[in-house]
This record gives structure tokens, sequence and C-alpha cells, in this order.
């Protein structure tokens, strides 16, 4: 072969071989377009959604941080109640406790009497049982006295008779026979009874010198 | 001249074959990604989403710590409150105690 035609046979296959690169190159471009193209497209569709989730979590963050704000401010106001709660008991358990000292003193007679007069005169005389401690019923409570006491308070005649059946706690149970009703004026008794009242007036002394 | 001529047709040939093939081989390509399109649009589209819900999971999570943080000088503030309270009642304790007592007794 000689030398002009060794170099179209050469051309003709570079030719060939250079259009049949590029032929490859630009499906292959071609292919990474397409793909970029889709994966834009996947990206763009799925915003629309995306945007959607995000505005419900904000809104959520925003529930979240309010249910959480108050819950920490309910629980931290709680805490100070309870605190508040506590020492208040802890004022009446004292007082209970010296009430019971109470009958140890002289005192305790003119107090049982008060409260024998006070609760008969709410269930506003008649026969009346009373009804006392083992320990305080050997105590001489002048009944005739007391029932004089009653009757001017009431106008009502008034007996009052010693019950054999004893109570427990300091302080006394006065039973009206014909009506079956009773007033309940034990120590434990009033202290419950009047719990609702004193605790306003306790807290009022015992918080009054806090700083606020 | 004729065998030149003979060789000349020969690697023509030989060229049309080459540009046959990576026609194919184009071709072939073209198919294949349109296949594969489908699935990186679906796995671009699913991605997208589950991104956009762990941001979601963060923002609440981080919401959470931000009002937890906030917060803590209420229980800072209840803490020393309830000191004060305490210091206060031991105070007056007694007081309170004989109120109570005064308010029975009488």
């Amino acid at each position: 072969m000689e030398s002009s035609e060794q170099d179209i046979v050469t051309r003709i296959i570079k030719d060939a071989t250079e259009e049949a690169e590029l032929i490859v190159k630009n499906a292959k471009k071609s292919a990474e377009l397409l793909l970029e193209k889709q994966r834009q497209s996947g990206q763009d569709d799925a915003q629309k959604h995306v945007n959607i989730i995000l505005k419900r979590a904000h809104n959520e963050a925003e529930i979240i941080q309010g249910k959480t704000n108050s819950d920490i401010r309910r629980q931290a106001s709680w805490s100070i109640l309870s605190e508040k709660n506590r020492l208040i008991q802890n004022v009446i358990d004292a007082a209970k406790s010296r009430l019971i000292e109470m009958e140890k003193t002289s005192k305790y007679l003119q107090f049982l009497e008060k409260l024998t007069v006070e609760a008969g005169s709410v269930l506003g005389g008649g026969n009346l049982t009373i009804h006392l401690s083992e320990k305080d019923s050997k105590m001489r409570l002048d009944f005739s006295k007391l029932s004089k006491e009653i009757i001017k308070k009431t106008g009502a005649k008034t007996k009052l008779a010693l019950s054999n059946e004893h109570i427990l706690t300091p302080g006394v149970f006065v039973r009206k026979v014909e009506d079956k009703i009773f007033v309940d004026n034990t120590f434990e008794a009033i202290l419950k009874r009047q719990q609702k009242q004193l605790k306003p007036k306790i807290a009022k002394i015992l918080f009054a010198t806090m700083e606020t | 001249m004729l065998n030149s001529f003979k060789a000349v047709l020969e690697k023509e040939r030989e060229a049309e074959n080459i540009v046959n093939n990576a026609r194919k081989k184009a071709q072939k390509i073209e198919t294949d990604v349109q296949e594969k399109a489908q699935l990186v649009y679906k796995q671009a589209y699913e991605e997208t989403i589950k991104q956009a819900k762990r941001e979601a999971i963060a923002l609440k999570e981080c919401a959470k710590k931000d009002a937890e943080s906030n917060s803590q000088r209420f229980v800072e503030n209840a803490e020393k409150m309830k000191k004060k309270i305490l210091t206060s009642a031991k105070q007056n304790f007694d007081a309170a105690v004989n109120s109570v007592l005064e308010e029975i007794l009488s």
C-alpha cells in the first residue's frame, strides 16, 4: 500500500473512532442531565410536602414550648403550695399536742365545762348524755351548774348525765337522748371542723415576715 | 489499484461497525437511564421528605430543651421562695400555734 492510501485508511478509522466516542459521550451526558433533572424534580415535588411537615413541626414546637413552660411553672407553684401546707399542718399538729398537754393543767376542767355548755346549747338543751375519756370521767364536772348555763342560753329544760361509754380523746361528746343528735367537741373534732377557717389565719401569721 | 480500493472499502466497513456499535451503546445508555430516572426521582423525593422529618424532630426537641432551660429560673425562684417560707415559718411558728389555741379556747 502506498503512503497516501495508508493515510486514507488510517483517517477513516480515526474519524469513525472519534465519531463513536462522541456518540457515547453525548449519550452519557444526556443520561446525566436526565438523572439530574429527575433528582431536581423529585426534590421540587417533595417540597410541598416538606413545607407542610415543617409548618406542622413549628406549630407542635410552639405547643410543646407552651406546655413545657406551664408544666414547670405549675410544678414550681405546686411545690411552694405543698411546702406551705406542710408547715401549716405542723402548726395544727403542734396545737393539737398543746391541747392534749392542757389535760394536765388546771385550766382543762374549765375548758371541758365550756365545751360541754357550748355543745349542750347547740343541741338546744334537753336530756343530754356527756361522754368523756375514761380519765376525764374521774374529774368532777359540775353538771348542775352546767345545766343552768345551758338553760340560760337555750331556755329549754336541761338535764345532764355522764355516760358509761368513754371516748378515746380529750374533749367532750354530747348526745341528745330524744333526737339522737350529738355534738362532737373532742379536740380532734374541733380542730378538724375549724381547719378550713384556721388555715388562712395560720398562713397569715406563719408567712408574715416573708420577703416578697 | 483494485487492492487499494478493497482495502479502503474494508476499512470503511470497519469504521461503519465502530460507529454502529457506538450507537448501540448510546441506545443502551438511553434505555438504562430511562429505567433509572424513575428510581432517582423516587429516591430524591423520599430523601427530601426524610430530611424534613428529621428536621421536624430536631425542631421539636430543640423547642422542648429551650423551654426547659427558660423555665429553669421558675424552679430556682421556687426553691428560693421555699427557703424564705421555711425561715418565716420558723420565726412565727409559736405565734401561729398560740393563735390556733386562742381561737379554739376562746
